[in-house]
């Protein structure tokens, strides 16, 4: 070898770093004595340098032309495949779930539904669900009722939508004591309507109710209950408040009719002295409501625990709207205090 | 934090990666980031070629800075690669007497002084990178498989099918005899132009 390829192959080494520390040691003093040498070991690292780089730049040139991506062709491909598969999948899946996500929203919004139903009807403003909700209850639930249907189909003229909206009520509602645990029961009433039956409460006393329930009634009132002409050709709106009781026997007695609000159609409400202007129309629709709670067939009476009849107060409003007809809203087992002197809510307890 | 610690965990494996010869795979991982850089050159005046040039300029930066066993990374190294881009960019901007103002996201503010850069040297390495295009395909595969795959003179010797192992060595020191005289040759040659 000639001499000037050993030194070569010495600076090699030194670079390298595979000198043994003595010659690298000598080989530094020499480095430092010729300047020559020097430059020749710089130059040599550079070119070792500028053929990493050189190799380096091959490899990324070729990753640049394979689309810079973190794969090859082939790789690509598999990687495409794989998304589409992936794709495939999860449009499949969401597809799936989305099939039982619109059950399950069904069904939590059928709850929801009856969940509103139960609030809205807590404040007795009663809703617009309630009237489909009623009459999407199939009627077999309510064999009872068919005879009822059939008896007042004679009478049944322009059927009466009901309608919702009643703050007057809802305010007045507040004002009650206790009412809130009657709201809640009442609710219940409501939404089990068609098993008026049905124990509520702890004391697990039955509430009075209309053979058949609510939707029993519901229909009934809708049949025979009419706005008053009168009030509608002076185009006057109205609220009833009746309050009543019904007996061990079933039977309605002492209604309690108050007019608590009159309006002109979509204005504010009467005050008292355009309440006693309009007192004709005002008992009116006072005796159109009586009349109702007086033609109506005997109620199922409430039972306490022992499961024996007892007296219960009732409240019940009927809301004349002449755009939507007249609907009429109960609430059983009012806590006003009893004329016998009993408070239904104490001896309850 | 979690991606954070997910970051680390793939840097420090793609700077394992590096270190131990097997700098395919990094490069791979991070031509990823290609489009960014791309779209930060191209946005301050750059054009496509111009950003492949530096973005490849920087990534080997990177590949050199990160094989020394001395350095430690202080960041992402996306936002150190980001970094040594937009210091590249800004040098080239400068030569082309701009100055934009750059605005990267997720980058390092670095120095020439930060990055040991010297621009003659990157133009001599340029110099010596086109020398080394010019010595026989013999020579360049000794020197690859030598100084890139740190491969022993005994493998070359049998994969370049030399009589012997020191043929193989006097082999490699001709070949770099010549590819220094050449560099020398080039030197002088545009010293006087």
């Amino acid at each position: 070898m000639r001499s000037e390829l050993t030194t070569l192959e010495q600076i090699d080494m030194y670079l390298s770093g595979n000198l043994s520390p003595a010659d690298h040691a000598t080989f530094e003093a020499k480095i430092s004595a010729d300047p020559s040498l020097e430059s020749a070991v710089n130059q040599q690292q550079e070119l070792i340098k500028a053929v990493n780089r050189k190799a380096l730049r091959a490899q990324i040139n070729a990753t640049a032309a394979a689309g810079g991506g973190a794969s090859g062709m082939s790789n690509l491909w598999i990687g495409i495949t794989s998304v589409v598969g992936v794709g495939l999948l999860t449009a499949g899946l969401v597809y799936f779930n989305m099939d039982t996500e619109t059950v399950m929203d069904d069904t939590n919004l059928a709850i929801e539904d009856s969940e509103i139903t139960v609030i809205d009807s807590t404040i007795i403003d009663f809703v617009p669900e309630e009237e489909t909700l009623i009459h999407e209850e199939p009627e077999t639930i309510f064999s009872s009722v068919n005879s009822y249907e059939k008896l007042d189909e004679n009478q049944m003229n322009n059927a009466v939508i009901p309608l919702p909206q009643w703050e007057n009520v809802v305010e007045e509602n507040a004002t009650n004591d206790g009412d809130a645990s009657n709201e809640i029961e009442n609710s219940e009433n409501i939404v089990d309507r068609s098993d008026s039956d049905i124990i509520i409460g702890k004391d697990r006393t039955r509430r009075a109710s209309y053979p058949g329930g609510h939707y029993a009634m519901d229909k009934f009132i809708d049949k025979n209950l009419h706005y008053p002409k009168s009030a509608r050709n002076k185009g006057i709106e109205g609220v009833v408040r009746c309050e009543f009781f019904v007996t061990g026997d079933g039977l309605i007695t002492e209604i309690d009719a108050k007019c608590t609000k009159m309006s002109e159609r979509d204005g504010p409400a009467f005050n008292d002295v355009k309440m006693l202007l309009n007192k004709k129309i005002m008992n009116a629709f006072i005796n159109n409501a009586t009349h109702i709670l007086r033609t109506m067939p005997n109620w199922e009476p409430a039972k306490n625990s022992q499961g024996n009849a007892i007296l219960s107060p009732q409240r019940m409003y009927f809301n004349y709207d002449l755009d939507k007809g007249c609907l009429v809203y109960q609430l059983d087992d009012v806590p006003f205090v009893q004329k016998d002197g009993l408070d239904h809510e104490k001896e309850r307890k | 934090m979690k991606t954070d610690i997910k970051y680390q965990l793939k840097d420090l494996e793609i700077i394992s990666q590096i270190r131990k010869g097997r700098t395919n795979k990094a490069i791979k991982i991070l031509y990823k980031e290609f489009p960014k850089v791309k779209a930060n050159i191209m946005s301050s005046g750059g054009d496509s070629e111009i950003a492949q040039e530096i973005f490849h300029d920087s990534l080997i930066l990177l590949i050199e800075k990160v094989s020394d066993p001395k350095f430690e990374l202080t960041s992402k190294l996306t936002t150190y690669l980001y970094g040594i881009a937009r210091f590249m960019w800004k040098n080239e901007a400068r030569k082309r007497q701009k100055n934009p103002e750059l605005e990267w996201k997720d980058t390092l503010i670095l120095t020439a002084d930060d990055l040991d850069y010297n621009s003659e040297k990157e133009v001599e390495l340029k110099m010596l990178e086109s020398v080394l295009s010019q010595i026989t395909e013999r020579c360049k595969k000794v020197f690859e498989l030598f100084y890139f795959k740190k491969e022993s003179m005994k493998t070359i010797a049998e994969k370049l099918k030399f009589s012997s192992v020191n043929s193989a060595k006097t082999q490699k020191y001709k070949c770099m005899e010549k590819a220094m005289s050449l560099a020398k040759d080039i030197k002088t040659a545009t010293s006087i132009n």
